[in-house]
């Protein structure tokens, strides 16, 4: 249920709408309040803190005919609502000279629609004291794989999110709850030090537990493993992307570039692409709050939220409307190879009078939105994987997520992932690296694509930047890809 | 709020011990497509985070929350006992806070004091694009924030520490095209203060580096990438790798069991031929915007020199482990890494042949595997005459090998949380 908080605050949003209604020819007020806990337990220390999502305020924006403006607020009252006006109309107003020269775009279409959108949390909830038990427990356990293991680190992030958004006719709420668990093993053999991670997100942290339970010992052997990996020798390479690198090539190689704000700002040359080929035949890429994976996918329709009040299961960011009010969507991004979408906020659909996605999303209310992704991953395919690493000459497959960057108008790759195993004659080795960088073209990259598996999965508990500021939780995944790229 | 708190924290026996960290933050912002506004933005956001400490035996738990301004009494009183309650489960060993000392600290010396925030981003605005002047280079984004953060720590030992800051980011996107064909880079330009003819100028150079870009050729097209060449990193990447020694000194590393080096370590091996290796931690640089006087648990910062003459002298970090390793007065989290420069200028560095890495994608330095590298977006190749602009590369090495034979200029740069040399030469790098 949404929080009590914003619920206390609803009416006073609507008079702050209704009184700068008079003077603006677009208002809305968008709440949230994000709570919960952050609790960490290592071989050496424990803590307790709010969430590390932690949310509390508002934001209005405003547009008087030339321009989209915007305030931040931390708490509204009906006894502050003309100091919260006058503060907007003083800081938002500005000089002439500033404002003579503005973007044009649509005035924000405004449909009406009158919506709580609620999310049961998956499971009954755990106190501090039973996961600080549980991890109590789990730690021991990846410290009797091995006595190399010089530390086990857990990060529970349990948090559940409300917002409203009210606008002259849209009055929405929604909560939905959502969990992230992260464990570190760090191996240590006299000077050599590794460390591993595994991650798990799930609508519930008594399910986080359970999944992560499965992962813990392959973690720390992980760990131990990695003492003995050397650094790779630079080259072009035949690989295989497990799911975790999928989705980093599918976020950070494609996906930043079809962020449609970059298209208003004239830097994705996505936007040249639209229609044409830009990955093989074999390739087909989603991104979307409302897309429902592994088992299905969907969309929830206007005409759906309407008539269903029900909550709909949704992964990792899964929420039921964006930052600016629109309602989530499962869009595809590459159908059989060829561009055919990319996703957008509101403001730069207007720019582009285009339809928005419900991809508009902020750090926090005290930030603006921007066109971002939510849960970005590639379909799978009909391949079987153990086919496709018999089908490697000599090539590395790729496993976890270290960070990437993007250049969306360059369509240059830097990709890192934390290990590879060494495939020679369709066989592993049993030679680790670590790390690996990889980098190229991303057309390049996209087109090598020669076999995508049938298997797949996603990872709700990443964080996503857009440059190097605006962090907002997401997702990624997909199936086993074969593809050739730069190592180093 | 603060008193409401302190009485509703007196009266509840079972907290030991507390601490509120306050930051309230004013801010003004533009955001542009080209020379277009495409929004202004206003914020006035404060949040308040307690933390609460409750002792059993020689154990201490501690707990932190966000308290929120629309909190009543009774609601402040029920949040208090439930963390402490949380607490009670998430047991250390005991570690004290800092106390509360006398303290003159410096008040910030920015030009923004004299401004309003909205006044500040139309200059800084002004600043921006008389730098915006060329035929084939344009600002194709632009992101303008002007910053003001009132922060405030008290604890229940007497500290109470308040500060004022400013800062002016402004997020740069220059891009150069030309029959049809466009590059761009990325750049954030951070200050303390406003100087217009420094921003213009600033951004002026970054346009000249899109332009570079854009008439960069492949790598692999000027040289072959097998032969050895001399590497020369600049700027934040200069300070990234060198961080690396300073990251592997922290009493949290220390204590957790992954520190890479002991006090007394040659922390660049027994025989170094490069330049030997002096870094002290300390609060304050003028223009490194990340200075501060005091941490986020209240210790008044000072100088604290972590590397001798190639060897380590010194840990640094966060009071609660300063503590568990037996420190009397632990250093603190101390923001800037100041770094004693080289004797070679860059002008003989340039007198022979290198590869010199302008614009990364992100560079990578990680200290457990000592990997450092990444991909390089615009280089410049040294043939011996002239620099010919490079793209389309990537850079790999191993700390562990290149430490003892890294040479640093005697040029100097000044960055968000670096003083030291500006270049970094290093002999044994990788190219892809």
């Amino acid at each position: 249920m949404i929080s009590t908080y914003l619920q206390s605050r609803h009416d006073c949003c609507k008079e702050l709408v209704e009184r700068l209604g008079k003077r603006y020819v677009y208002v809305s007020v968008l709440g949230k309040h994000v709570t919960g806990k952050c609790i960490r337990l290592s071989t050496m220390a424990t803590s307790v803190a709010d969430t590390a999502e932690k949310q509390c305020g508002f934001v209005v924006r405003v547009n008087d005919g030339s321009h989209y403006s915007e305030y931040s607020f931390s708490d509204i009252t009906k006894e502050t609502i003309p100091e919260i006006e006058e503060n907007i109309v003083r800081e938002l107003t500005l000089s002439a000279r500033l404002s003579a020269q503005h973007v044009d775009a649509e005035i924000l279409k405004d449909e009406p629609l009158v919506k709580d959108f609620e999310r049961p949390s998956g499971g009954a909830p755990m106190t501090v004291q039973e996961i600080l038990s549980t991890l109590s427990v789990m730690k021991d356990r990846v410290h009797a794989v091995s006595e190399k293991i010089i530390q086990a680190r857990f990060i529970v992030n349990d948090y559940e999110t409300s917002s409203i958004f009210i606008s002259k006719n849209r009055d929405l709420s929604q909560h939905y709850s959502w969990c992230s668990l992260y464990c570190f093993a760090v191996a240590r053999d006299g000077d050599v030090i590794r460390n591993t991670i595994a991650s798990v997100g799930e609508n519930g942290v008594r399910l986080a537990l359970k999944v992560l339970d499965g992962k813990l010992v392959e973690t720390a052997k992980l760990a131990v493993e990695l003492l003995s990996a050397g650094l790779i020798e630079p080259g072009v390479y035949d690989i295989i992307t497990a799911p975790s690198i999928t989705g980093l090539i599918a976020h950070e190689a494609f996906g930043h570039g079809v962020e449609m704000d970059m298209f208003v700002k004239h830097r994705a040359r996505a936007r040249h692409y639209v229609g044409k080929p830009v990955a093989s035949p074999l390739v087909n890429m989603h991104d979307g709050a409302a897309c429902h994976v592994p088992s299905s996918l969907s969309t929830i329709t206007e005409e759906e939220a309407n008539q269903d009040n029900s909550s709909t299961t949704m992964p990792c960011i899964g929420y039921f409307f964006d930052d600016d009010g629109v309602l989530s969507h499962d869009t595809q991004i590459i159908k059989d190879g060829i561009l055919v979408s990319g996703i957008s906020d509101a403001v730069s659909a207007s720019e582009l009078h285009t339809e928005p996605t419900g991809n508009g999303r902020r750090q926090d209310p005290s930030r603006k939105a921007y066109t971002r992704m939510t849960n970005t991953y590639f379909a799978p395919g009909k391949d079987k994987l153990e086919d496709m690493i018999a089908s490697v000459k000599y090539g590395y497959m790729l496993f976890d997520t270290d960070n990437g960057m993007e250049d969306p108008k360059n369509w240059n790759i830097q990709c890192v992932a934390c290990y590879g195993r060494e495939i020679r004659d369709g066989k592993f080795t049993g030679k680790i690296v670590t790390p690996v960088i990889m980098s190229g073209y991303v057309p390049d990259l996209l087109m090598s694509i020669s076999m995508v598996s049938d298997e797949w999965h996603i990872t709700g508990c990443g964080h996503c930047g857009k440059g190097y500021k605006e962090w907002v939780p997401v997702s990624d995944g997909g199936p086993y890809l074969k593809a050739r790229c730069k190592l180093g | 709020m603060i008193e409401r708190l302190k009485k509703l924290l007196q009266e509840n026996p079972s907290v030991s011990d507390w601490k509120l960290n306050i930051e309230k933050k004013e801010s003004s912002e533009l955001f542009y497509v080209g020379k277009k506004l495409e929004t202004n933005r206003a914020a006035d956001v404060i949040s308040y985070t307690l933390t609460v400490y409750t002792d059993k035996g020689e154990e201490r738990g501690l707990s932190a929350f966000t308290v929120y301004p629309y909190m009543t009494d009774a609601e402040l009183s029920e949040k208090i006992q439930e963390n402490v309650f949380a607490a009670s489960f998430a047991m250390n060993p005991y570690y004290d806070l800092p106390s509360g000392k006398d303290a003159v600290l410096p008040e910030s010396r920015s030009n923004l004091r004299e401004m309003t925030l909205k006044d500040a981003a139309e200059i800084v605005s002004d600043a921006v694009f008389a730098a915006d002047r060329y035929d084939g280079g344009l600002l194709s984004a632009t992101e303008i924030f002007l910053d003001r953060y009132d922060q405030r720590i008290l604890n229940s030992r007497g500290v109470d520490l308040q500060a004022v800051t400013w800062l002016g980011s402004v997020e740069l996107i220059p891009s150069w095209e030309k029959d049809g064909e466009e590059v761009e880079i990325y750049h954030m330009l951070k200050f303390e203060s406003i100087d217009a003819s420094e921003i213009t100028a600033k951004v002026d150079e970054q346009l000249k580096i899109a332009a570079a870009r854009f008439e960069a050729k492949p790598l692999g097209e000027v040289i072959d990438l097998a032969t050895p060449v001399r590497v020369i990193l600049q700027d934040e990447e200069t300070k990234e790798v060198l961080s690396y020694f300073a990251e592997a000194l922290t009493y949290e590393a220390k204590y957790h069991q992954q520190n890479l080096y002991e006090i007394g370590d040659p922390v660049q091996g027994d025989e170094v031929k490069g330049t030997v290796l002096n870094a002290t931690m300390v609060p304050y640089c003028k223009g490194a915007f990340q200075s501060s006087f005091f941490d986020a648990d209240g210790v008044i910062l000072k100088e604290t020199p972590i590397i001798k003459d190639g060897v380590a002298v010194s840990l640094f970090g966060s009071y609660r482990f300063g503590r568990y390793l037996g420190e009397t007065e632990p250093s603190g989290l101390l923001p800037i890494l100041k770094v004693m420069p080289g004797t070679k200028p860059f002008s003989e560095m340039a007198k022979a042949p290198y590869l010199r890495c302008a614009v990364f994608s992100g560079i990578q330095v990680q200290a457990f595997s000592g990997y450092f590298g990444g991909e390089v977006r615009l280089g410049f190749y040294f043939d011996g005459e002239k620099e010919i602009p490079v793209t389309g590369f990537s850079i790999s090495g191993d700390m562990k090998q290149s430490r003892s034979t890294m040479i640093y200029s005697s040029d100097e740069t000044v960055l968000g949380a670096y003083q030291g040399p500006k270049y970094l030469e290093i002999c044994d790098m990788k190219l892809l």
